[in-house]
Protein backbone atom coordinates (compact mmCIF):
# COMPACT_ATOMS: atom_id res chain seq x y z
CA UNK A 1 0.00 0.00 0.00
CA UNK A 2 3.06 2.18 0.24
CA UNK A 3 4.46 1.81 -2.57
CA UNK A 4 0.46 2.94 -4.27
CA UNK A 5 0.82 6.08 -2.08
CA UNK A 6 3.98 7.09 -3.16
CA UNK A 7 2.84 7.07 -6.89
CA UNK A 8 -0.47 8.59 -6.08
CA UNK A 9 1.20 11.74 -4.77
CA UNK A 10 3.52 11.71 -7.86
CA UNK A 11 0.36 11.54 -9.78
CA UNK A 12 -1.55 13.94 -7.77
CA UNK A 13 1.46 16.41 -8.33
CA UNK A 14 1.51 16.07 -11.81
CA UNK A 15 -2.42 16.56 -11.91
CA UNK A 16 -2.94 19.71 -10.08
CA UNK A 17 -2.03 22.21 -12.29
CA UNK A 18 -4.94 20.94 -14.07
CA UNK A 19 -7.31 20.87 -11.51
CA UNK A 20 -8.84 23.39 -9.21
CA UNK A 21 -9.18 20.70 -6.11
CA UNK A 22 -7.86 17.10 -5.85
CA UNK A 23 -9.67 15.39 -3.55
CA UNK A 24 -8.30 12.38 -1.55
CA UNK A 25 -7.89 11.26 1.83
CA UNK A 26 -5.91 12.60 4.68
CA UNK A 27 -5.50 11.58 8.32
CA UNK A 28 -8.50 11.92 10.72
CA UNK A 29 -8.57 12.95 14.42
CA UNK A 30 -7.28 9.32 15.42
CA UNK A 31 -5.77 6.28 13.57
CA UNK A 32 -8.52 4.40 13.36
CA UNK A 33 -10.41 6.85 10.69
CA UNK A 34 -9.04 8.94 7.73
CA UNK A 35 -11.49 11.95 6.13
CA UNK A 36 -11.68 13.95 2.91
CA UNK A 37 -8.63 15.65 2.04
CA UNK A 38 -9.30 18.92 -0.78
CA UNK A 39 -6.03 19.63 -2.17
CA UNK A 40 -5.29 23.34 -3.75
CA UNK A 41 -1.58 23.64 -2.91
CA UNK A 42 1.32 21.30 -3.62
CA UNK A 43 2.75 21.83 -0.53
CA UNK A 44 -0.24 20.18 0.98
CA UNK A 45 0.56 16.76 -1.28
CA UNK A 46 2.33 15.61 1.77
CA UNK A 47 -0.93 15.42 4.06
CA UNK A 48 -2.13 12.42 1.56
CA UNK A 49 -3.15 9.14 3.26
CA UNK A 50 -3.88 5.97 1.54
CA UNK A 51 -4.70 2.96 4.20
CA UNK A 52 -7.71 0.59 5.29
CA UNK A 53 -9.64 3.37 6.31
CA UNK A 54 -10.93 5.36 3.33
CA UNK A 55 -14.28 4.87 3.32
CA UNK A 56 -16.02 7.65 2.13
CA UNK A 57 -17.48 7.38 -1.33
CA UNK A 58 -15.46 11.15 -2.79
CA UNK A 59 -18.29 10.96 -5.52
CA UNK A 60 -20.54 12.81 -3.27
CA UNK A 61 -18.65 16.07 -3.51
CA UNK A 62 -19.03 16.32 -7.93
CA UNK A 63 -22.52 16.79 -8.63
CA UNK A 64 -22.30 20.35 -8.55
CA UNK A 65 -26.12 21.00 -6.68
CA UNK A 66 -24.01 19.41 -3.77
CA UNK A 67 -21.06 21.72 -3.67
CA UNK A 68 -20.48 23.89 -0.51
CA UNK A 69 -21.61 27.58 -1.13
CA UNK A 70 -18.67 29.49 -2.61
CA UNK A 71 -17.48 26.39 -3.76
CA UNK A 72 -18.42 27.50 -7.56
CA UNK A 73 -15.98 26.60 -10.10
CA UNK A 74 -15.50 27.94 -13.41
CA UNK A 75 -16.62 26.95 -16.57
CA UNK A 76 -14.09 24.55 -17.74
CA UNK A 77 -12.02 24.57 -14.65
CA UNK A 78 -11.75 20.55 -13.11
CA UNK A 79 -11.67 18.67 -10.01
CA UNK A 80 -9.04 15.65 -10.00
CA UNK A 81 -9.95 12.88 -7.48
CA UNK A 82 -9.28 9.08 -6.18
CA UNK A 83 -11.75 6.74 -6.92
CA UNK A 84 -11.90 3.48 -5.39
CA UNK A 85 -13.65 0.28 -7.08
CA UNK A 86 -17.46 0.79 -5.35
CA UNK A 87 -17.26 5.10 -5.69
CA UNK A 88 -16.20 4.64 -9.14
CA UNK A 89 -19.82 2.70 -9.97
CA UNK A 90 -21.29 6.37 -8.56
CA UNK A 91 -19.74 8.24 -11.13
CA UNK A 92 -20.35 5.88 -13.82
CA UNK A 93 -23.89 6.56 -13.11
CA UNK A 94 -23.48 10.22 -12.59
CA UNK A 95 -22.30 10.11 -15.95
CA UNK A 96 -24.78 8.02 -16.94
CA UNK A 97 -27.62 10.49 -16.01
CA UNK A 98 -25.55 13.73 -17.25
CA UNK A 99 -25.24 15.20 -13.96
CA UNK A 100 -21.53 15.84 -14.20
CA UNK A 101 -19.58 16.25 -17.20
CA UNK A 102 -16.63 13.53 -18.37
CA UNK A 103 -14.75 16.39 -19.32
CA UNK A 104 -14.47 17.79 -15.56
CA UNK A 105 -13.24 15.25 -14.03
CA UNK A 106 -9.74 13.78 -13.42
CA UNK A 107 -9.89 10.57 -11.68
CA UNK A 108 -7.31 8.20 -10.40
CA UNK A 109 -7.82 4.86 -10.13
CA UNK A 110 -6.71 2.34 -7.67
CA UNK A 111 -7.11 -1.21 -6.73
CA UNK A 112 -8.85 -1.81 -3.11
CA UNK A 113 -8.31 -4.51 -0.80
CA UNK A 114 -11.45 -3.62 1.25
CA UNK A 115 -11.85 -0.99 4.14
CA UNK A 116 -12.00 -1.55 8.11
CA UNK A 117 -15.39 -1.22 9.72
CA UNK A 118 -14.13 0.43 13.09
CA UNK A 119 -17.32 -0.13 14.58
CA UNK A 120 -16.60 -3.86 13.80
CA UNK A 121 -13.40 -3.66 15.46
CA UNK A 122 -14.48 -1.19 18.25
CA UNK A 123 -16.87 -4.60 19.51
CA UNK A 124 -13.56 -6.81 19.74
CA UNK A 125 -10.91 -4.59 21.26
CA UNK A 126 -10.98 -1.25 23.18
CA UNK A 127 -9.99 0.93 20.29
CA UNK A 128 -9.14 4.05 22.54
CA UNK A 129 -5.87 2.78 23.34
CA UNK A 130 -4.34 2.06 20.16
CA UNK A 131 -1.27 3.91 19.75
CA UNK A 132 -0.01 2.44 16.32
CA UNK A 133 -1.63 0.92 13.70
CA UNK A 134 0.36 -1.08 10.93
CA UNK A 135 -1.33 -2.64 7.79
CA UNK A 136 -0.46 -3.88 4.51
CA UNK A 137 -2.73 -5.57 1.90
CA UNK A 138 -3.71 -8.74 3.59
CA UNK A 139 -3.24 -8.17 6.85
CA UNK A 140 -4.07 -5.30 10.30
CA UNK A 141 -2.03 -5.07 13.51
CA UNK A 142 -2.98 -3.09 16.26
CA UNK A 143 -0.55 -2.25 18.78
CA UNK A 144 -1.54 -0.69 22.29
CA UNK A 145 0.91 0.31 25.01
CA UNK A 146 0.93 -3.00 26.31
CA UNK A 147 0.42 -5.77 23.86
CA UNK A 148 0.15 -6.37 19.56
CA UNK A 149 -3.69 -6.98 18.72
CA UNK A 150 -4.00 -8.32 15.27
CA UNK A 151 -7.48 -9.32 13.77
CA UNK A 152 -8.62 -11.42 11.18
CA UNK A 153 -8.84 -8.98 8.12
CA UNK A 154 -12.35 -10.78 6.97
CA UNK A 155 -14.13 -10.38 10.38
CA UNK A 156 -13.58 -6.47 10.29
CA UNK A 157 -14.27 -5.48 6.96
CA UNK A 158 -17.00 -3.28 5.77
CA UNK A 159 -19.92 -5.94 4.96
CA UNK A 160 -19.26 -4.56 1.50
CA UNK A 161 -16.10 -4.95 0.96
CA UNK A 162 -16.39 -8.94 1.99
CA UNK A 163 -17.65 -10.47 -0.95
CA UNK A 164 -16.26 -7.05 -3.34
CA UNK A 165 -17.32 -7.83 -7.15
CA UNK A 166 -15.78 -4.16 -8.37
CA UNK A 167 -11.85 -4.19 -6.49
CA UNK A 168 -10.50 -2.09 -9.33
CA UNK A 169 -11.68 1.87 -10.16
CA UNK A 170 -13.97 0.87 -13.46
CA UNK A 171 -13.55 4.29 -14.95
CA UNK A 172 -10.27 6.24 -14.45
CA UNK A 173 -7.58 8.57 -16.43
CA UNK A 174 -4.84 7.34 -14.44
CA UNK A 175 -4.83 3.81 -12.96
CA UNK A 176 -1.78 3.04 -10.18
CA UNK A 177 -0.73 -0.28 -9.03
CA UNK A 178 -2.08 -3.75 -10.65
CA UNK A 179 -5.32 -4.40 -10.30
CA UNK A 180 -6.87 -6.64 -8.25
CA UNK A 181 -8.54 -10.27 -8.89
CA UNK A 182 -12.45 -9.55 -8.27
CA UNK A 183 -13.52 -11.77 -5.25
CA UNK A 184 -15.17 -15.38 -6.48
CA UNK A 185 -18.30 -16.80 -6.18
CA UNK A 186 -20.35 -13.27 -5.12
CA UNK A 187 -23.83 -12.99 -3.92
CA UNK A 188 -24.44 -9.22 -4.28
CA UNK A 189 -27.87 -9.22 -2.62
CA UNK A 190 -26.66 -11.43 -0.37
CA UNK A 191 -28.57 -9.21 2.75
CA UNK A 192 -31.45 -9.02 1.20
CA UNK A 193 -31.72 -12.39 0.91
CA UNK A 194 -31.36 -12.72 4.78
CA UNK A 195 -34.39 -10.49 5.54
CA UNK A 196 -36.40 -11.87 2.55
CA UNK A 197 -36.56 -15.37 4.82
CA UNK A 198 -38.53 -13.85 7.37
CA UNK A 199 -42.23 -13.61 7.03
CA UNK A 200 -44.06 -10.67 6.30
CA UNK A 201 -45.26 -10.11 9.83
CA UNK A 202 -41.76 -10.69 10.93
CA UNK A 203 -39.96 -8.20 8.10
CA UNK A 204 -42.96 -5.76 8.85
CA UNK A 205 -41.91 -5.53 12.76
CA UNK A 206 -38.12 -5.45 11.70
CA UNK A 207 -38.49 -2.23 9.87
CA UNK A 208 -41.34 -0.68 12.84
CA UNK A 209 -38.17 -0.92 15.13
CA UNK A 210 -35.45 -0.17 12.97
CA UNK A 211 -37.44 3.05 11.55
CA UNK A 212 -38.15 3.85 14.97
CA UNK A 213 -34.53 5.15 15.98
CA UNK A 214 -34.47 7.08 12.84
CA UNK A 215 -33.95 10.84 14.23
CA UNK A 216 -34.14 11.96 10.57
CA UNK A 217 -30.93 14.11 10.60
CA UNK A 218 -31.05 13.40 6.99
CA UNK A 219 -27.64 12.53 6.85
CA UNK A 220 -28.28 9.48 4.77
CA UNK A 221 -29.82 11.65 2.10
CA UNK A 222 -26.59 14.80 2.06
CA UNK A 223 -23.92 12.22 1.92
CA UNK A 224 -26.35 10.03 -1.19
CA UNK A 225 -23.58 10.66 -4.16
CA UNK A 226 -27.17 10.39 -6.28
CA UNK A 227 -29.30 12.61 -4.15
CA UNK A 228 -28.23 15.88 -5.40
CA UNK A 229 -31.65 18.20 -5.93
CA UNK A 230 -30.21 20.32 -3.19
CA UNK A 231 -32.82 23.14 -3.39
CA UNK A 232 -35.97 20.80 -4.94
CA UNK A 233 -35.65 18.30 -2.17
CA UNK A 234 -38.67 16.49 -1.85
CA UNK A 235 -38.23 16.12 1.88
CA UNK A 236 -37.70 19.77 2.37
CA UNK A 237 -40.88 21.31 0.44
CA UNK A 238 -44.06 21.99 2.29
CA UNK A 239 -45.72 22.65 -1.02
CA UNK A 240 -46.92 19.47 -1.99
CA UNK A 241 -46.65 18.68 1.45
CA UNK A 242 -45.36 14.81 0.79
CA UNK A 243 -44.01 13.84 4.59
CA UNK A 244 -44.62 15.86 8.11
CA UNK A 245 -41.87 17.21 10.08
CA UNK A 246 -42.78 15.17 13.58
CA UNK A 247 -40.26 12.55 14.01
CA UNK A 248 -42.30 9.52 14.53
CA UNK A 249 -42.39 5.72 13.45
CA UNK A 250 -44.79 6.40 10.79
CA UNK A 251 -43.61 9.34 9.05
CA UNK A 252 -39.66 8.16 9.33
CA UNK A 253 -40.71 4.56 7.36
CA UNK A 254 -42.67 7.17 4.91
CA UNK A 255 -38.80 9.15 4.67
CA UNK A 256 -37.21 5.77 4.01
CA UNK A 257 -40.06 4.81 1.76
CA UNK A 258 -39.72 7.91 0.02
CA UNK A 259 -35.52 7.63 -0.50
CA UNK A 260 -35.70 4.04 -1.40
CA UNK A 261 -38.08 5.34 -4.65
CA UNK A 262 -36.04 7.93 -5.48
CA UNK A 263 -33.06 5.15 -5.75
CA UNK A 264 -34.90 2.79 -7.50
CA UNK A 265 -32.54 2.00 -10.26
CA UNK A 266 -29.79 4.75 -9.55
CA UNK A 267 -27.69 2.97 -5.96
CA UNK A 268 -24.77 2.24 -6.61
CA UNK A 269 -24.45 0.37 -3.31
CA UNK A 270 -21.48 2.27 -1.77
CA UNK A 271 -23.26 2.06 1.59
CA UNK A 272 -22.51 5.31 2.85
CA UNK A 273 -26.52 5.97 3.96
CA UNK A 274 -25.86 2.86 6.38
CA UNK A 275 -22.05 4.34 7.03
CA UNK A 276 -22.96 7.83 8.20
CA UNK A 277 -26.41 6.68 10.26
CA UNK A 278 -25.95 7.82 13.59
CA UNK A 279 -28.75 5.35 14.76
CA UNK A 280 -27.17 2.46 12.69
CA UNK A 281 -30.22 1.53 10.50
CA UNK A 282 -29.32 -0.28 7.71
CA UNK A 283 -30.90 1.78 5.15
CA UNK A 284 -28.98 0.84 2.18
CA UNK A 285 -30.77 -2.92 2.81
CA UNK A 286 -34.36 -0.39 0.95
CA UNK A 287 -31.98 0.26 -2.07
CA UNK A 288 -30.31 -2.98 -2.68
CA UNK A 289 -33.91 -4.81 -2.83
CA UNK A 290 -34.65 -2.62 -5.67
CA UNK A 291 -31.72 -3.36 -7.46
CA UNK A 292 -31.94 -6.66 -7.30
CA UNK A 293 -35.59 -6.58 -8.61
CA UNK A 294 -34.25 -4.59 -10.84
CA UNK A 295 -31.42 -7.01 -11.94
CA UNK A 296 -33.93 -9.71 -12.23
CA UNK A 297 -36.76 -8.44 -14.33
CA UNK A 298 -34.01 -6.01 -16.53
CA UNK A 299 -30.82 -7.68 -16.29
CA UNK A 300 -29.55 -4.42 -15.00
CA UNK A 301 -26.44 -3.07 -12.58
CA UNK A 302 -26.30 0.70 -11.91
CA UNK A 303 -23.07 2.06 -12.31
CA UNK A 304 -21.35 -0.73 -14.62
CA UNK A 305 -21.65 1.01 -18.18
CA UNK A 306 -22.38 4.98 -18.62
CA UNK A 307 -24.26 4.27 -22.65
CA UNK A 308 -27.05 2.28 -20.36
CA UNK A 309 -30.08 3.30 -19.88
CA UNK A 310 -31.64 3.19 -16.37
CA UNK A 311 -34.50 0.74 -16.80
CA UNK A 312 -37.01 2.88 -15.29
CA UNK A 313 -36.10 5.81 -17.98
CA UNK A 314 -37.33 3.62 -20.52
CA UNK A 315 -39.76 0.53 -21.88
CA UNK A 316 -39.96 -2.21 -24.19
CA UNK A 317 -43.38 -2.58 -26.06
CA UNK A 318 -43.33 -6.33 -25.02
CA UNK A 319 -41.16 -7.40 -21.88
CA UNK A 320 -40.15 -10.15 -21.21
CA UNK A 321 -40.63 -10.74 -17.18
CA UNK A 322 -43.45 -8.25 -17.07
CA UNK B 1 -70.93 -7.40 10.28
CA UNK B 2 -67.84 -6.19 8.24
CA UNK B 3 -67.69 -3.13 6.50
CA UNK B 4 -66.78 -2.46 3.02
CA UNK B 5 -62.91 -2.83 2.67
CA UNK B 6 -61.76 0.72 1.32
CA UNK B 7 -60.14 0.22 -1.66
CA UNK B 8 -58.24 3.62 -3.38
CA UNK B 9 -58.63 3.36 -7.50
CA UNK B 10 -56.35 5.28 -9.71
CA UNK B 11 -58.01 5.36 -13.04
CA UNK B 12 -56.49 6.72 -16.58
CA UNK B 13 -59.04 8.73 -17.98
CA UNK B 14 -59.13 7.86 -21.56
CA UNK B 15 -59.74 3.82 -21.12
CA UNK B 16 -60.42 2.93 -17.56
CA UNK B 17 -62.21 5.69 -16.19
CA UNK B 18 -64.57 5.59 -19.10
CA UNK B 19 -65.07 1.28 -18.82
CA UNK B 20 -65.53 2.33 -15.12
CA UNK B 21 -68.30 4.57 -16.78
CA UNK B 22 -69.55 2.18 -19.07
CA UNK B 23 -70.17 -0.10 -16.08
CA UNK B 24 -71.92 2.33 -14.55
CA UNK B 25 -74.64 3.46 -17.69
CA UNK B 26 -74.60 -0.47 -18.00
CA UNK B 27 -75.93 -0.61 -14.57
CA UNK B 28 -73.86 -3.85 -13.46
CA UNK B 29 -73.69 -4.05 -10.12
CA UNK B 30 -70.69 -3.73 -8.23
CA UNK B 31 -69.55 -3.58 -4.49
CA UNK B 32 -69.14 0.18 -3.33
CA UNK B 33 -65.78 -0.37 -2.73
CA UNK B 34 -63.67 1.65 -5.07
CA UNK B 35 -62.59 5.25 -4.47
CA UNK B 36 -61.81 6.28 -7.70
CA UNK B 37 -58.83 9.19 -8.53
CA UNK B 38 -58.89 10.46 -11.98
CA UNK B 39 -56.05 10.43 -13.55
CA UNK B 40 -54.64 11.81 -16.99
CA UNK B 41 -52.55 8.28 -17.82
CA UNK B 42 -51.50 5.79 -15.65
CA UNK B 43 -47.93 6.81 -16.56
CA UNK B 44 -48.72 9.97 -14.06
CA UNK B 45 -48.86 7.79 -11.34
CA UNK B 46 -45.90 8.47 -9.42
CA UNK B 47 -45.38 5.29 -7.61
CA UNK B 48 -45.42 7.22 -4.46
CA UNK B 49 -48.89 7.71 -4.72
CA UNK B 50 -50.31 3.89 -4.66
CA UNK B 51 -47.70 3.45 -1.81
CA UNK B 52 -48.95 7.08 0.51
CA UNK B 53 -52.19 5.31 0.07
CA UNK B 54 -51.43 2.11 1.65
CA UNK B 55 -49.17 3.57 4.03
CA UNK B 56 -52.10 6.05 5.37
CA UNK B 57 -54.14 2.61 6.30
CA UNK B 58 -56.33 2.26 2.56
CA UNK B 59 -57.32 -1.30 2.49
CA UNK B 60 -56.28 -1.59 -1.24
CA UNK B 61 -54.91 -0.28 -4.53
CA UNK B 62 -56.60 -0.97 -7.44
CA UNK B 63 -54.52 0.43 -10.77
CA UNK B 64 -56.23 0.71 -14.03
CA UNK B 65 -54.98 2.32 -17.58
CA UNK B 66 -55.15 1.71 -20.95
CA UNK B 67 -53.96 -2.01 -22.60
CA UNK B 68 -49.90 -1.87 -23.40
CA UNK B 69 -50.09 0.00 -26.73
CA UNK B 70 -53.08 1.32 -26.46
CA UNK B 71 -52.25 4.66 -24.35
CA UNK B 72 -53.92 7.72 -25.23
CA UNK B 73 -50.34 9.25 -25.22
CA UNK B 74 -48.63 6.31 -26.81
CA UNK B 75 -46.15 5.27 -23.67
CA UNK B 76 -47.43 6.68 -20.62
CA UNK B 77 -48.41 2.90 -19.91
CA UNK B 78 -45.53 1.04 -20.80
CA UNK B 79 -43.50 3.38 -18.46
CA UNK B 80 -46.44 2.80 -15.69
CA UNK B 81 -45.80 -1.03 -15.94
CA UNK B 82 -42.50 -1.36 -14.76
CA UNK B 83 -42.74 1.02 -12.33
CA UNK B 84 -45.71 -0.41 -10.77
CA UNK B 85 -44.17 -3.64 -11.28
CA UNK B 86 -41.36 -2.93 -9.22
CA UNK B 87 -43.54 -1.36 -6.23
CA UNK B 88 -45.76 -4.75 -6.44
CA UNK B 89 -42.42 -6.64 -5.74
CA UNK B 90 -40.79 -4.09 -3.51
CA UNK B 91 -44.10 -4.07 -1.05
CA UNK B 92 -43.65 -7.26 1.02
CA UNK B 93 -40.02 -6.31 1.52
CA UNK B 94 -41.22 -3.41 4.44
CA UNK B 95 -44.07 -5.42 5.78
CA UNK B 96 -46.67 -4.51 3.19
CA UNK B 97 -48.71 -7.38 1.38
CA UNK B 98 -48.46 -7.38 -1.56
CA UNK B 99 -51.75 -8.11 -2.29
CA UNK B 100 -53.32 -4.83 -1.45
CA UNK B 101 -51.95 -3.89 -4.81
CA UNK B 102 -53.47 -4.32 -8.17
CA UNK B 103 -52.46 -3.53 -11.38
CA UNK B 104 -54.93 -4.15 -14.26
CA UNK B 105 -55.27 -3.06 -18.08
CA UNK B 106 -59.30 -2.21 -18.54
CA UNK B 107 -60.27 -0.56 -22.21
CA UNK B 108 -63.40 1.91 -22.54
CA UNK B 109 -65.55 -0.92 -23.86
CA UNK B 110 -64.58 -2.97 -21.23
CA UNK B 111 -67.39 -2.26 -18.83
CA UNK B 112 -68.13 -6.07 -17.79
CA UNK B 113 -64.35 -6.89 -17.48
CA UNK B 114 -64.11 -3.89 -15.00
CA UNK B 115 -67.14 -5.23 -12.55
CA UNK B 116 -65.76 -8.63 -12.30
CA UNK B 117 -62.01 -6.91 -11.23
CA UNK B 118 -63.67 -4.96 -8.76
CA UNK B 119 -65.56 -7.63 -7.64
CA UNK B 120 -62.67 -9.99 -7.18
CA UNK B 121 -60.30 -7.55 -6.03
CA UNK B 122 -62.87 -6.45 -3.24
CA UNK B 123 -63.30 -10.45 -1.89
CA UNK B 124 -59.21 -10.49 -2.05
CA UNK B 125 -59.57 -7.41 0.33
CA UNK B 126 -62.01 -8.71 2.22
CA UNK B 127 -60.31 -11.45 3.07
CA UNK B 128 -56.85 -10.00 3.93
CA UNK B 129 -59.38 -7.72 6.14
CA UNK B 130 -58.76 -3.92 7.63
CA UNK B 131 -55.00 -2.97 7.19
CA UNK B 132 -53.74 -1.42 10.00
CA UNK B 133 -52.74 1.78 9.55
CA UNK B 134 -49.19 2.14 9.61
Amino acid sequence: MKDILAELKKKAAEILPEVSYFICYGSGFDLLHSAPLFVKDKGDIDRLVLNRFCIHNLTSYLPPQKWPPGWLLEPGEKIGLVLKGCDSRSVIHLLAEKAILRSRVIIIGLPCWGMIDVNKLRNRIDINRINRVEQDKESIMLFTDANEVSADIKDILYDKCINCQYPNTLISDHFIGAKKEPDKGVQPFGKVLELERMSLLERSAFWDKEFARCIRCKACRNVCPVCYCQNNCLLDTRVPHWIKERVDANSNRWYHLIRAFHLAGRCTECGECARVCPMRIPINLLAMKMNSELFELFGFRSGIDVNIKPPLMTFQLEEDKL
Amino acid sequence: MQSEPRIIGFLCNWCSYAGADMAGTSRLKQPASVRIIRLPCTGRINPLLPLKALVDGADGVLISGCHPGDCHYREGNLYARRRLELLHRFLPFVGIDPKRLRYVWVSASEGQRWQAIVGEFTEQIKKLGTAKAQ
